[in-house]
């Protein structure tokens, strides 16, 4: 085998596993500047951002470039592909820890009822899926990645109740649709955080087991 | 794959080959479908020269001997008279050989001419269509009564497809046709490849991998003699079942 | 200027000389090898030219004493009897090496061969004594026929050997593709590799014709020698070459001129058959 093109391949794995872990280190981050109200974290959050998108560029410019000089075929295809894919999620969900960052200020004088509500125990249950479906990708687990695919239904139904809950409590008050508002977006980043998740979960099962399962979670592995 | 509802048109079950005392061939069984392409890959060595060389009985003239059965339509080709059987499964090589001392008219009509097989008044006819089928008709129209030399490397190799062509077989054979081809020739071969695909069924050994991928509609992979895959094209190049079949064509060895 | 080492400059030097040496050295060597042939022109061409006209062409050979006269004969002679020679032994040699080539790989074919090889080197004054016992005695007097069969003894293995190395020289692709289109083995000898390597085949028996042409010893006891008119294959037949031999060593000057004559007209003859051989060979080129 060409020496050359493996270390391209290696390349690429090795990109996306630090685009991994740099994005989850943003969730963990943004997801405590919000619950602590530091505004300092925040800042650091959005900052960093700008090498999430040097990741997603320089992943975009290697898969190009073994698509164009080499016939990747079989597993070394799948793994192009599903590398383009996990790309794209990894990138978005680096954007939604920065939509949580940018929320932060916003929310200082409503710590205490941020506090109250499920945020947190949502924010952990996100992050988790987030480290699973990139654990996942890292040691090629397909097994991984289906308990991915069924953590998303509990996510949603959080995001249910919490939606209940602020609706709920704006009722209540006309002085908690500020907070009650902020908590209804950040509850609806989380979900789609979780949709992410599983997304990268979906490519997994497919550069592993050449099954593409999307839309249809129900499929045995 | 082969369609339930047609029986295949070649039908290999547990050939062995042999060259002397050496085994090239371990029981293989494949069946070939009427109007398909099948390619066969593999690295070198592993046999697959030698297992197209049993589908026309060319194997024996090298040398070699055989066990099993071939089948042509129904028929075992091993009970029938090598010479008929070559009349109906042709070979084209990996080095063009057009005949030398023979224009390129003389070159197409050749098989005709020596077999009997079509009438003087026919043969002009017959050359026509059959250099129009392999794309070379338009070229040389104007020069048939040039040497069969005389043309370029991939004009030479049409030529000899021409002159298979010529004697109507059902099953054209391929050893690598373009591998001594640049690669501007190589496109034009397996473009008439293509073509022909609709009027015979084509069996191509290439050694490049790509090729088999762009022309064939189903792949076998041999190893060591042994068929270890054999499925659509399409399938062993996305995900083959198969561990080795992986390996070699993603070019982890071979 | 050089940024050569006085010791490379030596060794440089020294190699120049030695070049130069081996250079002429070659060179002379190819000088002296061509004097012998160009003595032959010029010592002919001197000495025969003289006396060629046309008498000498269409008469025949005058009494003793009697100046002028031709050797018409002769020249018919020697064509007769390389035309019998070829009529026997080029299909028995054209064959012979196609068995060879394509059928000749065991030990019936290495026999052939080894015999084929042995008789190349027969020296043709045996070949004359083999068809004197052969032809001559059962015949009980000489022939143009018996002459034809010593020249054939001669052409043989030249042409056979010639025959199986054009044959072998076709490279196997040729038969493949002849076979594959179910062309059967025999036809596809015949008609393309045996075409293929007819050019080379032609050469050789245009080689052998050359040298057959001039041979004297075996035609002295076989064809023997006639000073009247005869293309008859049962008689004695006249040749140049034996004409030669008779008139350089007779008494008479006006003879030993005519033998160069004949020698002369011997050589061109020769010398033409050559030329052809070369323009044979050419041909295959001009296809490209």
């Amino acid at each position: 085998m060409p020496r050359h093109f493996e270390m391209e391949l290696d390349q690429l794995r090795t990109m996306l596993i630090r685009m991994g872990s740099l994005v989850e280190e943003q969730i963990d981050c943004g997801v405590k500047s919000i619950i602590d109200g530091d505004e300092s974290l925040s800042a650091l959050v959005i900052e960093r951002d700008k090498k999430v998108d040097e990741y997603d560029n320089a992943i975009d410019q290697q898969c190009m470039r073994i698509f164009a000089l080499t016939q990747p075929v079989a597993v070394d295809l799948r793994l192009l592909m599903a590398a383009l894919k996990i790309n794209n999620e990894l990138e978005r969900i680096g954007d939604i820890a920065v939509n949580l960052a940018e929320r932060v200020k916003a929310l200082v004088p409503f710590r205490a009822f941020v506090k109250e509500t499920r945020l947190s125990e949502m924010a952990t249950a996100a992050r988790e899926m987030v480290k699973a479906a990139i654990d996942s990708f890292v040691n090629n687990d397909p097994g991984l990645a289906k308990k991915v695919l069924t953590s998303d239904d509990v996510i949603d139904s959080i995001d249910r109740q919490m939606f209940e809950l602020m609706v709920g409590k704006m009722k209540g008050s006309k002085d908690l649709i500020e907070p009650a508002v902020h908590v209804v977006i950040l509850s609806r980043h989380l979900e789609r955080l979780a949709d992410h998740a599983t997304n990268i979960a979906e490519d997994v099962i497919f550069l592993v087991n050449a099954r593409i399962i999307k839309h249809n979670a129900d499929e045995q592995i | 794959m082969p369609s339930s509802l047609q029986s295949p048109k070649i039908s290999a079950r547990g050939v062995d080959a042999f060259f002397g005392k050496v085994q090239a061939l371990h029981n293989v069984s494949l069946d070939i479908p009427e109007h398909r392409v099948l390619a066969i890959i593999g690295p070198s060595g592993c046999g697959k020269s030698t297992f197209l060389r049993c589908l026309n009985r060319m194997h024996e003239v090298a040398g070699g001997s055989m066990r099993g059965e071939v089948f042509l339509d129904g028929e075992d080709i091993y009970k029938a008279d090598p010479v008929s059987v070559r009349r109906k499964v042709g070979m084209v090589f990996q080095k063009p050989n057009p005949f030398p001392t023979m224009s390129i008219f003389d070159n197409v009509a050749v098989g005709l001419r020596l077999n009997g097989l079509a009438k003087k008044s026919e043969l002009n006819d017959i050359v026509e269509r059959s250099l129009q089928q392999a794309a070379l008709w338009d070229e040389v129209k104007d020069q048939l009564d040039k040497s069969g030399v005389s043309l370029s490397g991939g004009q030479q190799q049409r030529l000899c497809i021409a002159r298979t062509l010529a004697v109507n077989p059902r099953v054209v054979l391929m050893d690598e046709p373009a591998s001594a081809l640049d690669p501007l020739a190589t496109a034009k071969i397996e473009e008439l490849i293509h073509e022909l695909k609709s009027a015979y069924t084509i069996v191509i050994v290439t050694h490049n991998m790509q090729q088999a991928a762009r022309v064939s509609d189903s792949t076998a992979f041999f190893y060591l003699g042994k068929l270890i895959e054999h499925g659509e094209t399409r399938k062993i190049f996305t995900n083959p079942e198969k561990k080795q079949t992986e390996e070699y064509i993603t070019g982890r060895f071979g | 200027m050089s940024t050569i080492s006085k010791k490379d400059q030596s060794l440089f030097l020294r190699r120049k000389v030695r070049n130069g040496v081996m250079l002429s050295l070659s060179f002379t060597s190819a000088l002296i090898a061509l004097i012998p042939l160009v003595l032959i022109f010029v010592y002919t061409i001197s000495k025969g030219a003289g006396y060629l006209n046309l008498e000498f062409f269409v008469e025949m050979p005058k009494p003793v004493g009697e100046s002028g006269g031709g050797m018409a004969n002769a020249i018919a002679g020697t064509m007769v009897l390389v035309s019998l020679g070829s009529a026997i032994g080029l299909p028995i040699g054209i064959i012979t090496g196609i068995y060879l080539a394509e059928f000749g790989n065991n030990k019936f074919g290495f026999m052939v061969r080894f015999m084929t090889d042995v008789l190349s080197g027969v020296p043709s004054i045996v070949a004359g004594v083999v068809a004197y016992t052969l032809v001559v005695i059962p015949m009980k007097h000489f022939s143009a026929f018996a002459g034809g069969v010593a020249m054939a003894i001669l052409m043989i293995p030249t042409v056979t050997r010639t025959t199986e190395e054009m044959i072998r020289l076709v490279p196997d692709s040729f038969r493949e593709a002849g076979l594959a289109l179910g062309i059967p083995q025999w036809k596809t000898t015949l008609q393309i590799v045996l075409r293929t390597a007819f050019r080379g085949i032609v050469t050789g028996i245009l080689l052998a014709i050359a040298r057959v042409a001039g041979e004297t010893a075996p035609l002295l006891f076989t064809a023997l020698g006639n000073r009247f008119w005869s293309t008859e294959i049962d008689q004695p037949i006249g040749s140049l070459t034996v004409f030669i031999y008779d008139y350089a060593k007779a008494p008479f000057e006006d003879w030993n001129n005519q033998a160069w004559t004949a020698a002369l007209v011997l050589i061109v003859m020769i010398s033409a058959l050559s030329f052809a051989v070369r323009f044979v060979t050419r041909s295959r080129y001009s296809e490209k």
